[in-house]
């Protein structure tokens, strides 16, 4: 949904870049046009070459080695619902996920639920750690992408929540280093 | 209900639950998968509940009403249902450990008798 709204500013641009591809050696037909020789640098960004956020995938986040060192198998299971591009790695009594959202800042969250939330600081990012935000066993570290998007990694172990965050707080140690 | 099929199966011997090793290997098996797919949907529930209230996914919103509704109008949330679901699950699978420990001291148990009649 995102990447359509992004897109739709070129496509009205190439349309009318169609509609008025001039004739070799005629000038453009409309005043103020112009159309860029092939060599010319773009006027646009290169939506085609996504960065920060959108430049990852969520499963890569964890390494085959890394994500075994928190118990659970070398690939995750990637997963894409409302925009949430996530990916969860399943162990024998959890499951550990990484979930980016290009929509909302860590403040924007709906945490209200959570027994508690702290403001912490990871490498160079500042986060929110949220205790028990759906009930005892989940443990989150959203980290705060700019003002509105964020990445989460998140543990639920069902009614072990010192368990959940020893795993949470392990794996977003790993993943830190590679966020924008 | 799975609590007294763990119940049932710690009674051991011909009072309790026994069931045989490769039925309950595939059982066990068929159980683990599930607990793996429940896993995931208890994660997505999650990430969208925590997304809902205030931000821009509707749909989010939706599922997150939804959450609060289902379950046949009582105070239980799809999300609990699921955990619940999950408990039992693992309540399940418990017994089946225990009922196929049983099953394999009554077949010790049947040998040693059997060699006793045979050989007296």
């Amino acid at each position: 949904m995102r990447i359509h709204t992004r897109l739709a500013p070129l496509v009205l641009v190439l349309a009318a870049a169609g509609c008025s591809t001039p004739e070799a050696g005629t000038p453009a037909s409309e005043p103020g046009t112009s159309v860029l020789p092939p060599s010319a640098t773009p006027l646009l960004p290169d939506t085609t070459q996504p960065t920060g956020l959108a430049a990852i995938d969520a499963c890569d986040l964890l390494t085959a080695q890394e994500a075994t060192s928190l118990g659970a198998p070398p690939q995750g299971h990637a997963d894409e619902i409302l925009g949430l591009r996530s990916c969860d790695w399943v162990t024998p009594e959890g499951v550990v996920s990484t979930t980016i959202d290009e929509e909302l800042g860590i403040d924007e969250l709906a945490l209200s639920d959570a027994s508690n939330i702290t403001n912490v600081t990871i490498g160079r990012h500042r986060a929110k750690r949220a205790l028990e935000a759906s009930g005892p066993g989940y443990c989150d570290i959203f980290f705060a992408i700019g003002d509105s998007a964020n990445l989460s990694v998140s543990a639920l172990y069902l009614n072990d929540t010192p368990r959940a965050c020893a795993v949470a707080d392990q794996a977003a140690a790993l993943i830190e280093p590679k966020l924008p | 209900m799975a609590g007294e099929f763990v119940r049932a199966a710690q009674l051991g011997g011909v009072a309790g639950f026994a069931v045989d090793t490769d039925s309950a290997r595939e059982m066990i098996l068929s159980i683990g998968q599930v607990q793996d797919q429940l896993k995931i949907r208890l994660a997505q529930i999650h990430r969208l509940k925590v997304r809902a209230k205030l931000g821009g996914l509707p749909e989010a919103l939706a599922i997150s009403e939804l959450d609060s509704q289902v379950a046949s109008g009582d105070t239980q949330s799809l999300q609990e249902v699921l955990q619940r679901f999950a408990e039992v699950l693992e309540e399940a699978d418990q017994a089946l450990e225990i009922g196929m420990r049983n099953y394999e001291q009554i077949e010790t148990q049947a040998e040693q008798d059997f060699g006793r009649i045979s050989h007296p």
